[in-house]
């Protein structure tokens, strides 16, 4: 069989009048779309208006609810918000406090350096000596 | 065979114009011109029925799905740009194709015999009786291809299409198409085969 037997399988022919009813229907349905698009467009419009003044709104609030604490934050570091900035923009930290020296009978004798008080508002405990020296000695003996 | 047939008898889209459309008349198309959309739809009624009656089998059906079909353009036209590469004969068959995918999922096809719908040609008795024979034989040959082979075999054969034109039309590989074309040919060759 040649692809010219092929050519048996026939095809259905259109009615004379086929083209103009056609014609007829494409002009009659012609503005529906532009009318369906227009307010189409109009809803879509007025709905991405709503949210992004829904977004701008909420991202707003959001700001403000974050911007708060950060401030209360910097305001009581004080010792943070002082201190010189470093080369590589960090910030450097506090100076140590000047050493406290108490003063003894003995002159020659080493003394005990009191760290600086730290910055955190929670207090430190004190603590006991692990020895068992007398509290009240400048030096403790174990040391000697 | 001693068929003596003639050219009329083998081929009945001879009325169909050839060559694709003016853009002249497309852009007047565009914007609703009456007289160039008549023209529009006379020019490519015919593909679009032969298409769709070899598809989905010829009755009335036909008629009002090429309706749907050339609506469908028109609704898109103002999106569609006359390439070289894409021609207004390869887009309708393209929306042409959608429609029959779509009322196959709604329905089962049903091939009815052109002869029952349209007279023939008048022709001798024995000529008559032969051709009748060999064109139901046909016929029913073809309605036994799967849907993506005869939608393959159609469009290659009577449209005249490339295969990676087919294969971006109905969304499938190349290598794909070319298989389903080789095989609804050779369905076809054995079936015909078979009843004569």
């Amino acid at each position: 069989m040649s692809t010219h037997d092929f050519n048996r399988w026939r095809a259905q022919q259109p009615p004379d009048d086929f083209a103009d009813r056609v014609v007829k229907a494409m002009i009659s349905e012609a503005p529906q779309p532009l009318r369906r698009r227009s307010r189409r467009g109009w809803l879509g419009g007025i709905g991405l208006a709503a949210v992004l003044l829904g977004a701008s709104a909420w991202g707003m609030l959001e700001a403000e609810r974050t911007a708060l604490p950060e401030a209360i934050v910097r305001l009581s570091d004080s010792a943070r918000e002082s201190a010189p900035e470093v080369a590589d923009g960090r910030t450097a930290p506090p100076p140590p406090a000047p050493p406290v020296v108490e003063e003894t009978p003995e002159v020659d004798a080493p003394v005990h350096r009191v760290a600086p008080p730290k910055p955190k508002a929670k207090p430190t405990s004190n603590r006991e000596p692990m020895c068992h020296c007398e509290t009240d000695l400048a030096v403790c003996g174990c040391l000697e | 065979m001693g068929l003596a047939l003639t050219a009329a008898d083998l081929s009945f889209d001879e009325d169909a114009p050839t060559g694709e459309i003016d853009p002249t008349t497309l852009a007047l198309c565009r914007a609703g011109d009456p007289a160039a959309l008549r023209r529009f739809v006379l020019r490519y009624q015919h593909t679009v029925f032969a298409f769709l009656s070899r598809m989905m089998g010829a009755g009335p059906h036909v008629e009002d799905m090429a309706q749907e079909v050339f609506l469908r353009a028109y609704r898109a036209l103002p999106r569609f740009e006359l390439r070289e590469d894409a021609r207004v004969s390869t887009w309708l068959l393209k929306i042409a194709v959608r429609l029959v995918q779509d009322a196959r999922k709604r329905r089962v096809p049903e091939f009815v015999p052109l002869d029952e719908q349209s007279g023939i040609d008048p022709l001798t008795p024995e000529l008559e009786r032969r051709r009748r024979e060999l064109v139901e034989a046909f016929e029913r040959a073809a309605a036994q291809l799967t849907d993506e082979q005869r939608v393959v075999f159609v469009l290659a054969h009577f449209h005249g299409l490339s295969m990676t034109e087919i294969a971006q039309l109905v969304g499938a590989p190349e290598n794909t198409v070319k298989t389903r074309l080789f095989r609804a040919r050779e369905r076809l060759r054995m079936l015909l085969e078979a009843i004569r």
